[in-house]
């Protein structure tokens, strides 16, 4: 059982000591990513405080059937920020944005793990970028579709089609 | 859409986590997830897969206020009575059938029959608690003798844990120490456990116990795996 875990069975026994260490130990991770996501301080803020009061909460649900509790915790911050987006989005839409984000920073990505990595890295270029746009910044097929120029029905084949070969490639590995 | 094929759930599953699924379909495969165990499978093994990429994100501070904000949600709203910390309120409604006890076993008046003859001063327990739920429905008292190591888990009524399942005793030390099992509760009736020589120390540092609900035998982890439903104030007399 790692440290994240035991916190977290201490914290299903309301334990305030134990809950402070967790935010402590996990809150600049798990807020990098709602920044990451959100790119907005306020909403990934309250989308850290919102999950944190979820982990206080929803402690005693969490079991390791329900895979790591790092991962657990990053599912509670990660869904609840492309909620956020998602009712929000619109403001988002501006060229400039555009310009940033459709370079050359989703392909280097060195701290991967080493399999995923290897995976990620089979796939076409553009296919790539996708994927990488669409987990590091919540992007819809739509969204997506306009970023790159593309079709939205090609968009949709080639996020699946990846999605299948990145599946397959981790299966083997 | 029909959910029924494996192949579909786990496309469904791969683009949630993505988090290309959108609008309805989202809300709907998100809803269906709850019930659905295939769904968790499928999430869970592409959260697996994917979430190492968050590895690449630089971790931020985020300012101080964000952890004050929670601080005040989780003491202010209507779950404070679950907390041990904060005892006031929790045990205030537990409090009147505690004196009682805590009366009752100070007069050394045994609420039930001893289990073997016991001398008058081994008769009296150091420690005494009731565990209740968190809307005081008691379930069992617990006498802890520290001369003896001794404790008896009385059941104030039947409660059954449900098939394949155990009631789990921790003690809950101070300071941020990791709970520790005593030993499976009875359904009914009354259980006599023995703490060892290492738990005989950390109930020096307990002020609280607690039941959990376990997979039968206990605790696969030698920590509450399961949801926590009856705690109580541990008070020495």
């Amino acid at each position: 059982m790692d440290e994240l875990e035991s916190l977290l069975a201490k914290i299903a026994l309301r334990d305030r000591a134990a809950f402070e260490k967790l935010y402590a130990i996990s809150s600049p991770n798990l807020y990098g990513v709602a920044f990451k996501m959100l790119k907005r301080k306020d909403w990934a803020e309250d989308t850290l405080q919102e999950a944190f009061v979820k982990i206080w909460y929803n402690a005693s649900q969490y079991h390791q059937q329900k895979g790591s509790a790092l991962t657990w915790m990053m599912s509670i911050v990660r869904y609840r920020a492309i909620d956020t987006l998602r009712s929000n989005r619109v403001e988002f839409t501006s060229d400039s944005l555009l310009e940033d984000l459709v370079d050359d920073k989703y392909l280097s990505v060195e701290q991967m793990e080493q399999d995923l990595d290897k995976c990620i890295d089979e796939l076409k270029e553009k296919q790539k970028k996708s994927i990488l746009m669409a987990f590091y910044e919540g992007y819809t097929h739509q969204e997506l579709s306009k970023k790159l120029a593309v079709p939205l029905g090609t968009m949709k084949s080639w996020i699946r089609r990846s999605l299948d070969k990145l599946k397959r490639c981790l299966d083997e590995v | 859409m029909k959910y029924d094929s494996p192949e579909l759930i786990d496309k469904l599953a791969a683009e949630y986590v993505l988090g290309t699924l959108h609008g309805k379909a989202r809300t709907r495969f998100e809803r269906l997830s709850l019930s659905n165990s295939l769904i968790q499978d499928r999430i869970l093994y592409w959260e697996t897969q994917l979430f190492p990429l968050h590895d690449s994100v630089k971790p931020m501070m985020p300012s101080a206020q964000v952890w004050e904000n929670i601080v005040s949600r989780i003491s202010t709203s209507r779950h404070k009575a679950e907390s041990f910390w904060e005892k006031i309120g929790t045990w205030r409604a537990v409090s009147f059938a505690m004196s009682l006890v805590i009366i009752l076993t100070v007069m050394n008046v045994n609420l039930l029959k001893p289990i073997a003859p016991l001398t008058p001063e081994s008769a009296i327990a150091q420690y005494v608690t009731v565990l209740a739920t968190k809307d005081s429905q008691a379930a069992w008292i617990v006498r802890l003798y520290t001369d003896s190591g001794k404790v008896t888990a009385q059941a104030l009524k039947t409660t059954k844990p449900g098939l394949q399942k155990a009631f789990e005793l921790w003690m809950l030390p101070g300071g941020g120490a990791s709970p520790q099992s005593v030993g499976l509760m009875p359904s009914s009736g009354e259980k006599e456990l023995v703490l060892s020589d290492p738990l005989m120390k950390v109930l020096l540092n307990t002020n609280a116990l607690a039941v959990s609900l376990e997979p039968a035998g206990g605790s696969p982890t030698g920590l509450p795996t399961g949801p926590v439903l009856y705690t109580g104030a541990l008070n020495s007399i």
